[in-house]
C-alpha cells in the first residue's frame, strides 16, 4: 500500500510548498516524520518562521504571508533581489525630516554617521537629535561632524537611511530612504516641509557595484565591493570589537568579533522550529578567520562564507560573499572597486563594546550592567537585540497604533506597548557633544521567556526594561544603569516598566544574579544585549 | 515508438513524442544524461537484456521502468497523451515558483485525470517523480496538498493512515509552538 509516508522527502517538500504557513504548522505536528522533513527544510523553516515573525506584505516581501506558499515567498525573495539591482540610485531627495519624525514611530537612529579621524564627534544622528538641536522644531543644523557614510535601519518602519559623503571635505551629504525590504524608496513619507536638502546622487562607486548591493535583513554592511575578475563581493564589517551579532535576516543572524584575536565570524540559523527554544543552530562550519590574514597593519581578515536564500538563482554570479573582518581601530585603503573608494585611508573606528547583559532582579543594589569593557570609551550606548518570537506581537500591535503626540509636544512616539516595539536594533544613546549630553532614542524589549530548563523556574523575578511612553528625562546618564527602583528620567520620554522574568543565568561569581560574561546563548535566546562604551570618563581624563 | 517495459512486465508501445514528456526517458533517448543511462543500462542488465548503451536510443528495444506497474503506467501515459506537444518546463525546475501557482490552479482536465484513490495518486506522484514529469507531479502534489488543506491535523492523520508519534509531552510543546497560527 503506497501511502503519502512512502512519498519521498523531496516530493513531501514539495507538496508543502503548496501550503500555506498556517497549514504547514499543522503538518508540523501531524508525527516526527513530518515534523523533521519540515524542520530540515530551509524554505519551509523561512516561510514558518516568517510568519512567526508576523511579518507581513507590509514590512517584508510585499506579501501577506499568512496566504502564500513558501514558494511564493521564495519568489518575493528573488523579487527584492531583482529590486536591488533595478533601484534608481540618481534620484535626488528633499529629505523630510520634520515628516520622517512624525510620520513614523521611527526608534531607532537615523542617522549614523561616522567617526571623525580624530576620533571624535559624533557616530549617530538620529531623529531626535534633531530636535535637541533647535528651538523652533524646525532643523538647522545637520549634526554630521565629519561623518564619512553610515546607514540606520527602522526595521518596523521598513526603512533605511543610508547617508554617505563625498569627500570629509565635501559640504554634501547623501542620503537616501529607502524600503528596506526592497531597497526601493521608501514611499510612505510624504515630504511636508524640507528642512534639509540634500543632494543625492549615484555616485560611480555606488553604481559600479549596485546590483551587488545587498541588504541583509535588518543591516548593511559598511563597506561593499565587488571584485570584478573573481565575481567575489566583499563585505566589510568593521564593528568587530569584540564581538557583535548582526540579524543578517529574519533567521539568520551572523557573529563577528574575535576568538583569541583571530577574527571569528560565525553564522547561526534560527532553524529550531520552537520559537520558545531560544537558540540559534550554528548552521555550517564556525569560519576561524586565518589568523594571518589579520594584520593589524589592517587589511581585511577574509572567510568565504555563503548564505542561505540569497543564491542568484538566475546569473552564473555565486552569491559567494566574502566577509572581510577588519580589525578593531585599524586602517584600511578600500580597494578601488570599493562603492565607497576613496584615496584617503581612512579609519574605522572602534565601536561600541558588548557587555555583559543583564537587568539583575529588583533586590539587587549593584548596577544593572556589566561592563567588560576595560577601555570605556564614547558615550553611553546600550543596544538591544531580541529572539525572533519577539518580532510576532510587533507588527500587530504596531499596525493597530495610531500615531500620536507626545505630551510633551516634541516627539511624536506613539503609545507602543513596550513589547510591541520593533525588532530593529535597539539603543539608548547617551551622547556627549560639544561638552553638553544629548539624549536619544530607545526602543526596548521585553525580556522574554522563562526558560522550562531553568533551575530555578520559581517566582519570577522582576528585571527592568526601559520604555520610551512616559515623559520623563535623565538627568544623568549613569541612571540608567539602575534597575533597582531608581526612577530613570529623561527629557526623552522614558520609563522604566518591570517585567517578570523567571529566569536568570547563575553565575559563580555573582550568585546568580547577573552575568560577568557575555554569553552568546543568552543573547540569542531571549534576553538583551547591551552595548556600552562610556567616555564619560574618557571625557573626565582627557 | 518507444517502448516501455513496467516492472509486471508490460509492454507499452508509446510515440516518442509522449514518452519524452518524460525528462528521465527523454534523456535517456537522447543519450543526454549519462547518469540516466548508466541506470537503465544496470537495470537492463539486471533484467537480462544485456545491451550496449548507445542501444538504448533504439526503437526496438524497450525500456524499463521497474518502478512502476502497467496500471500506474496507463495513468500516466494518459497524462502525458493528453499533453503532448506542449512545451515543456523549463529545465530549472527550481525557478518554476510562477509555474507553480496555488493549488486550485489545476486544470479541469488535470483535475479529473487526477481524481484517482489515494494509493494511485501516490503511485502516480511517485512514478511522475521517477519519470521526472514535473508538470505531473505538480498535479499530484498539488492535489495532496488540496488534502491537506482546511483540515485539524488529527484529520490529515486519519486521512493519510498517520501515526501521531509524539509523546504527550512533544505534542504540548509543539501545540504550544503552533499557538501563532490559530485564530487567523
Amino acid at each position: 500500500m503506497v501511502s503519502l509516508l512512502c512519498l519521498p522527502t523531496e516530493v513531501i517538500t514539495r507538496v508543502f510548498c503548496f501550503l500555506s504557513p498556517k497549514e504547514l504548522a499543522s503538518c508540523a505536528s501531524l508525527s516526527r516524520q513530518f515534523l523533521t522533513i519540515i524542520k530540515t527544510s530551509s524554505i519551509l523553516t523561512y516561510a514558518l518562521e516568517l510568519k512567526k515573525a508576523g511579518l507581513n506584505d507590509t514590512y517584508h516581501l510585499n506579501l501577506d504571508l499568512f496566504d502564500n506558499s513558501p514558494s511564493e515567498l521564495l519568489a518575493a525573495l528573488r523579487r527584492r533581489e531583482q529590486a536591488w539591482s533595478t533601484f534608481n540610485w540618481t534620484k535626488q531627495w528633499d529629505v523630510p525630516v520634520e515628516k520622517v519624525y512624525n510620520n513614523s514611530e521611527i526608534c531607532g537612529p537615523v542617522f549614523i554617521g561616522g567617526y571623525t579621524r580624530q576620533g571624535r564627534g559624533i557616530d549617530t544622528i538620529d531623529v531626535y537629535n534633531f530636535h535637541d538641536i533647535n528651538t523652533n522644531g524646525l532643523v538647522t543644523t545637520l549634526f554630521l561632524d565629519a561623518p564619512y557614510y553610515g546607514y540606520a535601519i527602522d526595521a518596523g518602519q521598513d526603512l533605511l537611511v543610508l547617508i554617505e559623503r563625498y569627500t570629509f571635505e565635501s559640504p554634501y551629504y547623501k542620503l537616501q530612504l529607502r524600503k528596506l525590504s526592497t531597497g526601493l524608496e521608501y514611499d510612505h513619507i510624504e515630504i511636508a516641509k524640507s528642512i534639509i536638502s540634500l543632494k543625492i546622487s549615484s555616485p560611480d562607486r555606488w553604481r559600479s557595484s549596485r546590483s551587488n548591493i545587498q541588504i541583509f535583513g535588518y543591516s548593511l554592511f559598511l563597506d561593499v565591493r565587488l571584485d570584478q575578475s573573481s565575481d567575489m563581493l566583499y563585505l566589510g564589517v568593521s564593528d568587530t570589537s569584540p564581538g557583535r551579532w548582526t540579524m543578517i535576516s529574519e533567521t539568520e543572524v551572523l557573529f563577528v568579533g574575535y576568538g583569541e584575536n583571530v577574527p571569528l565570524l560565525k553564522y547561526y540559523t534560527a532553524n529550531s522550529f520552537s520559537p520558545n527554544s531560544g537558540k540559534l543552530e550554528e548552521d555550517g562550519p564556525s569560519l576561524d578567520a586565518d589568523g594571518s590574514d589579520a594584520k593589524s597593519s589592517g587589511d581585511l581578515g577574509q572567510v568565504i562564507f555563503r548564505l542561505p536564500f540569497r543564491n542568484n538563482p538566475n546569473a552564473g554570479l555565486a552569491r559567494t560573499w566574502v566577509i572581510g573582518l577588519m580589525s578593531s581601530e585599524a586602517s584600511f585603503t578600500p580597494k578601488p572597486f570599493s562603492p565607497f573608494v576613496t584615496p584617503t585611508t581612512f579609519v574605522y573606528p572602534p565601536k561600541s563594546q558588548i557587555i555583559g547583559i543583564k537587568f539583575q532582579n529588583a533586590e539587587a543594589s549593584q548596577s544593572v550592567f556589566y561592563d567588560t569593557d576595560p577601555r570605556r570609551f564614547r558615550g553611553v550606548k546600550f543596544e538591544m537585540f531580541i529572539h525572533l518570537d519577539l518580532l510576532r506581537n510587533f507588527k500587530n500591535e504596531v499596525s493597530s497604533i495610531s500615531s500620536s503626540r507626545h505630551p510633551a509636544g516634541i516627539f511624536a512616539i506613539p503609545e507602543v506597548p513596550w513589547h510591541a516595539w520593533g525588532p530593529s536594533i535597539t539603543r539608548v544613546f547617551e551622547d556627549n557633544y560639544d561638552g553638553k549630553w544629548s539624549r536619544r532614542c530607545i526602543r526596548g524589549y521585553r525580556v522574554l521567556n522563562p526558560d522550562a530548563e531553568s533551575e530555578t523556574p520559581d517566582e519570577p523575578v522582576n528585571y527592568t526594561i526601559l520604555d520610551f511612553n512616559v515623559n520623563s528625562s535623565i538627568r544623568d546618564p549613569y541612571e540608567l544603569m539602575t534597575c533597582d527602583g531608581t526612577e530613570i528620567t529623561s527629557s526623552l520620554p522614558f520609563r522604566r516598566i518591570d517585567i517578570p522574568f523567571s529566569r536568570y543565568i547563575e553565575d559563580g561569581e555573582s550568585n546568580g544574579l547577573g552575568i560577568k560574561t557575555w554569553d552568546p546563548d543568552i543573547f540569542l535566546g531571549d534576553d538583551i544585549i547591551c552595548y556600552l562604551p562610556i567616555y564619560k570618563e574618557l571625557d573626565k581624563h582627557s | 515508438m518507444v517502448i516501455l517495459a513496467t516492472s509486471d512486465n508490460e509492454q507499452f508501445n508509446v510515440d516518442k513524442e509522449v514518452a519524452e514528456r518524460s525528462v528521465l526517458i527523454k534523456n535517456m533517448l537522447e543519450g543526454e544524461n549519462p547518469i540516466a543511462l548508466a541506470v537503465a543500462f544496470v537495470y537492463m542488465k539486471l533484467n537480462g537484456s544485456f545491451i550496449r548503451h548507445e542501444d538504448v536510443g533504439e526503437s526496438d528495444q524497450s525500456i524499463p521502468l521497474p518502478n512502476i506497474t502497467s496500471p500506474v503506467l496507463k495513468k500516466v501515459l494518459e497524462y502525458c497523451e493528453h499533453h503532448r506537444g506542449e512545451p515543456l518546463p523549463s529545465g530549472d525546475t527550481d525557478n518554476a515558483d510562477d509555474v507553480r501557482k496555488r493549488t486550485t490552479d489545476i486544470s479541469e482536465w488535470d483535475q479529473k485525470f487526477i481524481t484517482v484513490d489515494q494509493e494511485m495518486l501516490f503511485e502516480i506522484i511517485l512514478a511522475a517523480n521517477y519519470l521526472d514529469i514535473k508538470p505531473l507531479l505538480d498535479v499530484g502534489c498539488k492535489t495532496v496538498a488540496n488534502m491537506i488543506k482546511g483540515k485539524t491535523p488529527e484529520e490529515i492523520r486519519k486521512l493519510f493512515n498517520i501515526v501521531n508519534d509524539f509523546t504527550p509531552e512533544e505534542e504540548a510543546q509543539i501545540k504550544k509552538e503552533n499557538e501563532w497560527a490559530e485564530d487567523r
